[in-house]
């Protein structure tokens, strides 16, 4: 108990006086123009989040921007607090701002990021791109085996490709309440680590199994996009697979919080962002409800309902009250469709590989693969509609 | 060990069921996608397939196939293009990075003939010179326009024909009645003239045809269709349309 509490001392202490944290030098309610060269586009909903730097705006006039060029954005900052690791400043949604394509430089703030950092992260897009390319042929190699929309789910389950889906198969996922299980999240970094775990298992001691099952999490977070939200998955999935390994039950959920509670010290903002959100409650209803429940039901759980279950709980009331969209439907469709993802995520994952490596061997792992693509493309529609 | 044992005679038994349920029936089967505004048809006969057209670029040919083929069957056999437009192309890509294409037959003119088995498909237009005299250039005037000949079963597909081509066909004296006539154009009032649809006289008229600014299906077409008393499919009303035939009885 000693240490640990001495761990999150250090963490406090540090962000305190090492400066790790800042208080912004914009001021709230003042307006600033923020210039966005080179800037990315993400969706969010119906909104889209511009970004550059430090610098982060979410709203849906954003969507229309093209992907190359410059923007300014005239507003005001939502918090004052920045962080200097992850922080991000948002600007205030409500304010009143102006999108300009054509923006000034001058009275421009800067992200205010020292140059040496550009230099890394242009490395790191360099490798990204590379992996990237290598996804993009993965994914040809896919859809080139199986039919649609069968291709496109397996590629969302395993690699959370969730720009390849046709319309018509999207709005099922939404209307069944199952759309989750294509965006590459917790609920994915925790079937891998399960699923990995219980293949090393078969060849290792448990702790030396571990360490090799984390290290297949982080190679799919890399596969998968890396996505922040996935990386967030993969730290506090090593963080509990550790904790798993080397001690009681109990002390993951002392894991879990340490892993949150240092990074919401480094990333406050964090709090508010609905993926962190989902992660925590993914990892906190797989690692803890789950098993709980297991011990509750006391009786041969050959699918795996109750992880399911676990993980169901305690995601269900955030997506209600961010979405406003669980039914009872969806808990019907989840029970159903849940269980078979891993086994579909084992197979299709197998298949990719099989693809990249030995191509005949793909055709012969399709079909199996096909076989529970498509029971799950008949649940889907059913739930969903047409 | 029982875990894996389990989901393996499970997913055996799923891939049995999927196999059964999508096996061939040696009928011929003729499926208009519903790819909104523009054209594509599929012709299954066993394991063979023929795409006439893709339709436009996301328009659902690629859905379309892997609902009507089966899913191991990665093949087909024979794409026929009527004209290099986007509505009757644009999907090409789509297509082929899901389906290798046996044959691509992009520049057929008449007299040219495919034989598959029992299956016929003559290239009735345009002529070996490939314009009608007098008359400009336009991709639709070349339109390649197939006939499907099964036992007693005869289908005409039009592309985007327009009136003249379609007078220099009914004088030559090659039409012959059809079962199912692919509606030139989507229904446009400068194709399907009166009198080459009493050279047809189509049972069945399949209009394909989705939300577009030119007035497709054109109430002209339409009176026209109804003259000669075709029954009238429309994709964008009905959706996809599957016939089935074994050469003498036809079911859709």
């Amino acid at each position: 108990m000693k240490w640990r509490l001495a761990v999150l001392a250090l963490v406090l202490f540090s962000r305190l006086f090492f400066n790790l944290a800042v208080t912004s030098r914009y001021r709230l309610g003042e307006p600033v123009r923020v210039r966005f060269d080179n800037y990315k586009i993400e969706r969010s909903g119906s909104e889209c989040i511009i970004s550059r730097g430090v610098f982060w705006l979410k709203n849906d006039q954003v969507c229309s921007l093209k992907q190359a060029g410059a923007v300014a954005v005239s507003g005001t900052f939502r918090a004052s607090l920045i962080d200097r690791l992850l922080g991000r400043v948002w600007l205030e949604e409500s304010s009143h701002y102006t999108i300009e394509t054509a923006g000034e430089s001058e009275k421009t703030v800067s992200d205010g990021r020292p140059a040496g950092i550009r230099g890394i992260s242009a490395s790191l897009r360099d490798g990204a791109e590379r992996i990237a390319n290598f996804r993009a042929k993965l994914s040809e190699t896919t859809l080139a085996r199986l039919p649609s929309p069968e291709g496109e789910l397996v590629l969302g389950i395993v690699m959370g490709y969730k720009s390849v889906l046709p319309k018509l198969f999207y709005d099922q996922l939404v209307r069944s309440g199952t759309v989750h299980i294509v965006v590459a999240s917790g609920y994915n970094v925790m079937v891998v680590a399960g699923l990995a775990l219980s293949a090393m298992l078969l060849f290792w001691r448990r702790r030396v199994a571990t360490l090799a099952a984390i290290s297949v999490v982080w190679l799919y977070v890399l596969l998968a996009g890396g996505e922040v939200s996935l990386l967030r998955a993969a730290v506090m999935g090593s963080v509990v697979l550790i904790g798993l390994a080397w001690g009681r039950s109990s002390r993951i959920i002392w894991s879990l919080v340490l892993v949150v509670g240092a990074m919401l010290i480094m990333s406050p903002l964090l709090i508010e962002n609905i993926s962190f959100q989902l992660s925590v409650a993914a990892t906190f209803g797989v690692a803890v409800v789950g098993p709980f429940l297991k011990d509750g039901w006391g009786r041969d759980d050959p699918v795996d309902v109750t992880t399911t279950l676990g993980a169901l709980l305690m995601t269900a009331p955030l997506i209600w009250w961010h979405f406003g969209r669980v039914s009872w439907i969806s808990l019907l469709s989840n029970s159903l469709i849940l269980p078979l993802v891993p086994v579909l995520m084992f197979l299709g994952g197998l298949m990719i590989v099989a693809a990249a490596l030995i191509s005949p061997l793909a055709g012969v792992v399709a079909a199996p693969t096909y076989a529970l693509a498509h029971l799950v493309v008949i649940l889907i529609s059913f739930f969903g509609g047409s | 060990m029982r875990k894996i044992l389990g989901w393996s005679v499970a997913l055996l038994f799923l891939l049995l069921t999927w196999v059964m349920g999508q096996a061939p029936d040696g009928k011929l089967h003729l499926i208009f996608c519903d790819v909104g505004q523009g054209d594509a048809a599929l012709v299954i006969k066993g394991s063979f397939q023929m795409l006439i057209d893709t339709g436009p670029k996301n328009g659902g040919v690629v859905a379309c196939l892997s609902a009507q083929m089966p899913f191991w069957d990665r093949q087909i056999e024979i794409f026929v293009n009527s004209h290099p437009q986007a509505d009757h192309i644009g999907a090409l890509v789509e297509v082929e990075k899901r389906y290798q294409i046996g044959k691509k037959w992009l520049a057929g003119v008449a007299g040219d003939r495919i034989r598959y088995g029992d299956l016929d498909f003559d290239i009735l237009w345009p002529a070996a010179s490939g314009r009608v005299l007098g008359a400009s250039t336009d991709l639709n005037q070349l339109s390649v326009v197939v006939e499907l000949n099964y036992g007693k079963f005869r289908a005409l597909f039009t592309g985007d024909l327009g009136t003249a081509e379609e007078k220099v066909l009914v004088d030559s004296g090659r039409l012959m009645a059809v079962d199912v006539l692919k509606v030139a154009h989507h229904g446009s009032k400068y194709s399907s003239a009166a009198e080459f649809l009493s050279a047809v006289r189509p049972k069945l008229a399949l209009i394909s045809v989705g939300k577009n600014n030119y007035g497709h299906p054109t109430s002209e077409a339409l009176e026209r269709l109804k003259a000669v008393g075709a029954r009238i499919w429309r994709t964008d009303r009905q959706g996809e349309l599957e016939i089935v035939t074994d050469g003498k009885n036809v079911y859709y």
